[in-house]
């Protein structure tokens, strides 16, 4: 009987292949939703950083501010839906002959447990260091300092 | 039977199909929310990139003054602190006001072409470039942007045609969405007769608008009929704290042409070029730079390298134009050019060239262009050129595209 | 089989469950839809209504408009300038509401009381930012306390050249007295200990090393406010007279480099002439002064080559020096940013025709790196800066010459400028706690018009 074939045959696999393929479905597309919010909100936090950190390099950068060190509080939030964040920074050179004078920190933050990684890239002068240090958005007092030495060079790490 | 088979068909390919649409619609609906949140970092980052462009000075500090290449992009004055901008490094950005000027195998960044007669052209060389910029804020390839700077408040000034027999200037103040009603004007106005075109007479005065802005002034001495005499005028407005800036130039096209001053570096260097227009004429001009101080008075820069004039814009074949020379200020100025033909008694003009933008209330528009993308997110700031009220607008675009899926 | 039978016999089930399917799925979409409501442009890409606020506050309060207006009774004609600026500078679609409060002493109970409100809307809506600002009456004085020089390090003495026997030259218009009372008023409470040199005695006894009440004489600054002439003791005149006392001066370089001392020399071409009018009551400096003799250009060369006695460890007769006319010079950026610091403010600009020449960094070991320089260099000509001298193979400073070299009439704030900038002692200023003379002025600002 041709409508057993088709109920038996076609219809009842298809019932049950869309019991499983709808939720997959549902789940693949909230994946994406979730990562691509979480990506944004760490690229967010990324960008942030890396603007306060340019903003602390040139308030200490003129030759009028004396040797000193200076801490900067960081602006932003310690979880990201529940998961926390770290991450470090590196100093680099810059191959570009108009920014040869320039040195480039890339800032990569991860978000624990999901792995999603976030990169944000600032640009500054030549008498700039980098000192090895890890951000944990989840202490209490993470922030960035910035020591100037006296030959006018400028100290950077995370701490907290 | 075959009625079931139907039934069982139509069935299956109607859940499909609406299996299909509502996916679809979810879908939609979902992106557009990632897209949203893209916009909304979008937003967030042009208020950083704001601030990061007005609140620091840049590398070196007096990258505007001094000429040099800037190795970090700041736009702060750094004589000051907050929002203040510097003259020189706005005058410094490669303007994307109107078409550039070419004069001699040079390209001229174009902030005025002769607009009310004030003019600013600076060679390209010595201005920063959008390219440059961009590599310098970490934007390039990932971001676009416009930085306009424009005056809060819009001082007009216009000759009235119907004063036949002496000058009359009609000057309307206007700020962002209201006239500026009893605002204090502070003139300066310098201005030379075609018969004795060498001597640069003064006067200063000030007037206050009325309810609609307007404030009329005359001036029984000034005959510019026939271009007989020429003017450059230039008054400062203030109210409530709020301060502005305008100029009016008398730029006639005299019978042996008109002058355009080139900027040729921050050092000082101008070109001043004769445009003949119909005529073969010489033209004579003479030069005063005015330094200008916070209390809206001038000062004879005295710092021009022609102890006397009048002086030949060109001096025939193989001497197109005349380099003269200045000592830019530190607190900024403007220079006034006078011409006129040869022999005197003939017609004259007068142009204004500033050395720092806000001297005479120019603008800035500097960046990409946003026509065609999707999505521009703006920013707007209030900051002040040495005293003067400006508004710093910022839009900002992403240049990765974000493709729509389903 | 027609539709219709089927539909009879009840052969369309699956057709209709399916039909039944998706209207619940519709139905779900539309309530799905229906909550999750997505935010408007202007809330996704809000303008930074706070720091527009903060801006237009600052913008206003350029020239401290602001704070004058924000004290004046609220029936004052200012406060309708203030409102017409608002409303100026603040785009189309902003709505503003300024309140500003007293803010009263720690007394009180509470903490700000309203003074007076201008606004251009009577609501804001609920998406509004606002900026708060802090303005101080112009009656308020603020005390600042000064770090003194040599409080935490050496020196900290200022010997301020007050000698009643001396005459000043290029000095019009002042006396180096009047000079010198000026200059005690505006730089004594930088310094640990500040002495009026009364007479050239007085200089003398320092010159030999002998304090006069006890002050640190090492490391100290001393400013001869005679201009172009120097006061010479008499015993420093019977001893050093070769070439028109230029010898003298080199005695005095030496004097510095020893003690390091920060010589002033505050107008025109320094060591030109010299000055005592009971041993030189008879010379006159060629333009009729008495008690004064012209020493002309071997003056400078003669103190430089003293400054620098190691290359120089004898004295003989020098060559002329040499200063410039650069005309028009600005002050440097380094000294219009401390004028803001210590409050002095003299004119930008000024005309130096004493200028000295670069030549004198190398020739005397002032290396370039130290010197501090006031004004900036115009060609080769400095008008005015600080020079440090470093002897070969050294790192310390041993003596330094500060010399402006402006046409007269002197002015003492870039004297008083020039040292401050040379030692940079901090200034402790004092907590915003002035009665009467705060007021705080928050601004809120709200969007109107279509999302």
């Amino acid at each position: 009987m041709a409508h057993i074939t088709i109920e038996y045959i076609i219809m009842i696999p298809v019932l049950i292949l869309q019991i499983f393929l709808f939720p997959l479905w549902a789940s693949w597309l909230m994946n994406i939703w979730v990562d691509s919010r979480r990506t944004l909100a760490l690229q967010e936090a990324a960008s942030h950083i890396g603007s306060s950190i340019q903003q602390v390099y040139f308030v200490l950068n003129p030759a009028t501010v004396a040797a000193q060190t200076l801490t900067q509080k960081l602006n932003v939030p310690p979880f990201i839906e529940n998961y926390k964040y770290a991450g470090n920074a590196t100093l680099k050179s810059i191959l570009d002959p108009e920014l040869v004078s320039n040195k480039v920190l890339e800032i990569t933050l991860k978000l624990e447990d999901v792995g999603t990684i976030a990169k944000a890239t600032v640009i500054l002068g030549s008498n700039v260091a980098w000192r090895e240090s890890t951000f944990v958005s989840s202490a209490r007092a993470s922030c960035i300092i910035a020591e100037k030495l006296a030959n006018g060079t400028i100290c950077l790490s995370f701490g907290g | 039977m075959t009625g079931s088979t139907i039934d069982h068909l139509i069935s299956l390919t109607v859940f499909i199909g609406a299996l299909l649409v509502f996916i679809s619609l979810f879908n939609q609906t979902l992106q557009t929310a990632i897209l949203y949140q893209r916009q909304r970092y979008l937003a967030t980052k042009c208020n950083d990139l704001l601030d990061n462009i007005m609140l620091n000075p840049g590398i070196p500090s007096d990258w505007g003054e001094s000429g040099n290449v800037p190795i970090g992009f700041g736009l702060q004055d750094p004589k000051f602190t907050h929002y203040a901008l510097s003259p020189f490094s706005l005058m410094r950005l490669l303007s994307f006001a109107g078409n550039r000027a070419y004069y001699n195998g040079t390209w001229y960044s174009n902030v005025s072409w002769g607009v009310n007669g004030g003019y600013l052209f600076l060679s390209e060389s010595e201005c920063v470039s959008y390219d440059l910029a961009s590599k310098l804020l970490g934007t390039k390839g990932t971001y676009g942007f416009r930085l306009t700077i424009m005056p809060t408040v819009n001082v007009t000034i216009v000759e009235d045609q119907s004063a036949a027999d002496h000058l009359r200037l009609n000057i309307t103040v206007l700020g962002q969405n209201s006239p500026l009603a009893g605002a204090s004007i502070k003139y300066l106005l310098y201005w030379i007769s075609a018969y004795i075109p060498t001597f640069v007479n003064f006067t200063t005065g000030m007037a206050s608008t009325d309810a609609l802005g307007f404030a009329s002034l005359e001036f029984h001495n000034i005959n510019v009929s026939q271009n007989k005499m020429a003017y450059v005028f230039i008054a400062r407005v203030s109210a409530g704290g709020l301060y502005g800036v305008g100029y009016l130039a008398r730029n006639a096209v005299t019978n042996a042409g008109t002058i355009v001053p080139y900027v040729e570096n921050s050092n000082g260097t101008i070109l001043l070029v004769h445009n003949p227009g119909d005529s073969n004429a010489a033209l004579h001009f003479n030069a005063s730079f005015y330094v200008l101080s916070s209390n809206f008075q001038t000062s004879n820069g005295g710092v021009l390298n022609i102890t006397s004039g009048p002086w030949l814009v060109n001096y025939g074949e193989g001497k197109p134009s005349f380099v003269l020379q200045i000592q830019p200020p530190n607190n900024g100025g403007f220079l006034v050019l006078s011409y006129w033909k040869e022999d005197g008694g003939n017609e004259c003009g007068m142009v204004v060239v500033p050395w720092g933008i806000g001297i005479i209330g120019l603008s800035i528009i500097f960046g990409g262009d946003s026509a065609g993308q999707g999505w521009v997110a703006t920013d707007i700031r209030q900051v002040a050129v040495r005293g003067i009220a400006y508004q710093a607008r910022l839009a900002l675009w992403s240049l990765e595209s974000y493709g729509m899926m389903g | 089989m027609e539709f219709g039978e089927l539909w009879d016999d009840g052969l369309m089930m699956r057709t209709i469950e399916i039909v039944l399917v998706i209207i619940i799925v519709l139905w779900a979409f539309v309530t799905a839809s229906f909550f999750a409501v997505l935010p408007s442009p202007r809330e996704v890409s809000p303008l930074n209504l706070r720091r527009l606020a903060l801006t237009t506050l600052e913008v206003l309060n350029t020239n401290y408009s602001l704070s004058e207006i924000v004290f004046k009774p609220p029936d004052d004609p200012a406060w309708n300038d203030l409102r017409i600026a608002l409303s100026a500078c603040l785009p189309p679609n902003i709505v503003y509401s300024l309140t500003v409060y007293e803010v009263l002493t720690e007394n009180e109970t509470e903490l700000y009381e309203l003074r007076s409100s201008v606004s251009n809307a009577e609501s804001l809506g609920i998406a509004s930012d606002v900026a708060s600002y802090l303005v101080a009456s112009s009656n308020v004085t603020f005390f600042v306390t000064p770090e003194k020089i040599g409080e935490h390090g050496v020196g900290g003495t200022l010997y301020i050249l007050n000698c009643s026997d001396a005459r000043g030259w290029w000095i019009t218009g002042y006396t180096a007295q009047s000079l010198a009372q000026d200059l005690y008023n505006l730089l004594s409470p930088y310094f640990t200990k500040t002495i009026m040199v009364q007479n050239t005695a007085q200089l003398g006894q320092i010159l030999n090393g002998t304090s006069l009440e006890g002050e640190t004489l090492q490391n100290a600054v001393v400013i001869n406010t005679f201009g172009e002439a120097v006061p010479i003791p008499t015993s420093y005149a019977d001893m050093y007279d070769s070439d028109s006392y230029a010898e003298y001066f080199y005695q005095l370089g030496k004097r510095v480099n020893q003690y390091n001392w920060t010589w002033v020399s505050i107008v025109g071409w320094p060591f030109y002439y010299v000055t005592n009018t009971v041993k030189l009551a008879s010379s006159q400096n060629t333009w009729g002064i008495y008690g004064m003799k012209d020493v002309a250009k071997k003056g400078l060369t003669a103190f430089l080559r003293g400054l620098d006695y190691l290359q120089f460890p004898q004295y003989t007769s020098p060559s002329d020096s040499q200063t410039g006319n650069p005309g028009l010079v600005y002050l440097n950026s380094t000294a219009l940013y401390y004028c803001n610091y210590y409050g002095i403010y003299p004119s930008p600009y000024q005309i130096s025709t004493r200028a000295l020449s670069n030549s004198i960094l190398t020739t005397y070991h002032l290396p370039n790196s130290s010197v501090i320089y006031i004004f900036d260099k115009k060609d080769n000509w400095i008008p005015g800066a600080v020079y440090r001298h470093i002897a070969d193979g050294d790192n310390n400073v041993t003596g330094s010459l500060f010399a402006l070299g402006l046409t007269r009439t002197p002015d003492i704030r870039l004297t008083a400028l020039g040292i401050l900038c040379a030692f940079k002692p901090r200034l402790y200023r004092s907590e915003y706690t002035a009665c009467n003379a705060t007021r705080l002025v928050v601004l809120q600002l709200g969007m109107v018009g279509g999302g």
